[in-house]
């Protein structure tokens, strides 16, 4: 019971932390409407003389790209960012104190943002950009049940990817190179820009083997209803299965870490 | 005392605003500025190769998706895939350009009105505009430049296209002027701090209404399409200018608007900048 009480007060501060930003927020808002805005034009010039591509029709690429920078919202967050200032700065040192598992600490006031995310962004871009461009509803007979489950699960193996690239920080000051290149991989080959069965098959083949895919295409997947009932649940099973080998890689990647931290000052 | 004498000849030309003399002398300043700040980037060579490679990396996403994208597309409603890639390298090489030589502009929320640091500006006697532009340079942000050149000469060779010196001095002009609307449009924004405590995320906002500048306008309604010409002109930072190149006959008017499009923006956001300055209230301490 303490332990639960512990996790989430991380959680209400990293809520709480948000609501002093509003205004950027609602900036934050505008950007994601833009960006939705440029994907559904250029998508609707691609389509133009398509049927499908990819095995994606007009319809499903608009839902596609609704619902998967909505869900970007939610499955975003700082964790690399915060632990590498946090070295940077020395304030690790108080972080360091708390007898608490570092890096479920860092999860779990990072879902805290998530939820607050989900409440001021991802639910606000659902509701406004359904009222201006088309999106359909989560089909087949899972995907209003599953693709909640499966975003959630993509928050944390987004976080655990975040979490060993920050640890990077503890290795080296110019950590910002390895934050970008993280950002790159998530960005291009979770899917969430562009569906993964538009790159070559080799890319795609290597992919399979990568937890990328399983923070966006998966989930998007279940909730347009394009995989059949056995492929939802291996496909939420891998999700699974990807965050815990990453959660054990965090652990064994901070017991070499936290040997090479010098603070600074004092 | 040297430093006494140099103060007093800025003022002095100032006051007198012999034009020639202070452009002269604004000109040696900047060189000294420039070789200042190179010589301060050597100095930190790690921080300018992680910086260089940070910006490579967000490069390179949007040049994946482009590039995936058109793999499965050749065409888009009329465009060439090579097209498409040429007016998306135009974009980045005068954004980049902007982001290299005025990024400094960005800061001036954060960095300059909330820290205060904007009064010791304001102190001396130069022009603030100056000031702020050549206060740091950010030479890492060049890989968007790169990029960018590296997506135009991949689409002229796949083009087949050959240019001669002169188009290659137009092109240069023509980037060059499209920079000139970036900075113009992010000086108006930024300047807009001086009156509204904002803290730069409009400035975000400007940035994603940007990527509309990648891609030829024809893909966009009319209504977007007039926004991106007439009131936030992103459409002459690519789209027009590249239009030498890509020769479609329609938009030939709208290539040569392009320097004018960007003489006009800039003045106007100089008399915003000025006016800006003068509401300006310290923050104190």
């Amino acid at each position: 019971m303490g332990r639960l009480a512990k996790y989430w007060a991380f959680m209400r501060m990293g809520y709480l932390t948000y609501l002093a930003y509003r205004f950027q927020v609602l900036m934050n808002f505008v950007s994601y409407l833009l960006i939705i805005a440029l994907n559904y034009f250029l998508w609707k010039a691609v389509y133009s003389g398509h049927r499908e591509i990819a095995g994606f029709t007009m319809e499903q690429m608009m839902t596609y790209v609704v619902i998967g920078w909505s869900a970007r919202t939610f499955f975003a967050n700082r964790i690399d960012r915060m632990i590498g200032d946090a070295v940077r700065d020395g304030s690790i040192a108080m972080d360091l104190l708390k007898p608490t598992n570092f890096q479920l600490y860092h999860y779990f006031r990072a879902f805290g943002r998530a939820v607050f995310m989900f409440l001021f962004m991802t639910l606000p871009i659902i509701v406004v950009a359904s009222l201006i461009f088309p999106v359909s509803l989560p089909s087949g007979k899972l995907g209003p049940y599953l693709f909640p489950l499966s975003v959630i699960l993509s928050f944390f193996l987004h976080a655990g990817i975040s979490y060993l690239t920050g640890l990077v920080a503890f290795f080296t000051r110019n950590n910002e190179g390895v934050l970008r290149f993280k950002q790159l991989l998530v960005e291009v080959f979770s899917g969430v820009m562009i569906p993964i069965t538009f790159f070559p098959d080799w890319v795609q083949n290597a992919l399979f083997w990568l937890p990328f895919k399983y923070i966006a295409y998966a989930p998007l997947r279940i909730y347009l209803g394009m995989e059949p009932l056995s492929k939802v649940h291996q496909g939420v099973l891998l999700q699974i299965m990807w965050i815990v080998i990453i959660y054990l890689a965090g652990q064994v990647l901070w017991h070499y870490a936290i040997r090479r931290l010098e603070i600074q000052g004092g | 005392m040297p430093s006494a004498d140099w103060r007093y000849r800025a003022g002095d030309n100032q006051k007198k605003g012999h034009a020639i003399k202070r452009l002269i002398f604004y000109i040696n300043l900047l060189r000294a500025y420039l070789s200042n700040s190179i010589k301060s980037r050597l100095a930190y060579r790690e921080d300018f190769l992680s910086g260089f490679v940070a910006g490579l990396m967000m490069q390179l996403i949007g040049v994946l998706f482009v590039f995936s994208l058109f793999v499965r597309v050749p065409h888009l409603m009329g465009w060439h895939r090579e097209e498409i890639f040429f007016i998306f390298g135009f974009s980045q090489v005068s954004l980049g350009l902007f982001f290299t030589f005025f990024s400094n502009l960005l800061e001036l929320s954060d960095k300059y009105i909330i820290e205060g640091n904007f009064d010791r500006i304001l102190l001396r006697p130069l022009d603030s505009f100056f000031q702020l532009v050549t206060e740091r340079i950010y030479w890492e942000e060049s890989s968007t430049i790169i990029v960018g050149l590296s997506m135009m000469s991949y689409a002229l060779s796949r083009l087949g296209l050959a240019l001669g010196p002169a188009e290659y001095l137009s092109l240069a002009g023509l980037v060059l002027s499209a920079c000139a609307i970036y900075l113009a449009i992010f000086t108006i924004l930024v300047s807009l701090t001086f009156w509204f405590n904002d803290r730069g995320s409009v400035v975000s906002v400007m940035l994603m209404l940007e990527g509309f500048s990648r891609y030829p306008v024809t893909i966009y309604n009319r209504t977007v399409r007039l926004v991106l010409t007439f009131i936030i002109p992103y459409a002459f930072t690519a789209f027009f200018p590249s239009m030498l190149i890509l020769g479609r006959e329609s938009y030939r008017l709208y290539v040569w608007l392009t320097p004018a499009v960007a003489a006009v923006s800039l003045m106007a956001a100089l008399a915003v900048w000025r006016a800006g300055t003068r509401a300006y209230q310290s923050t104190g301490s």
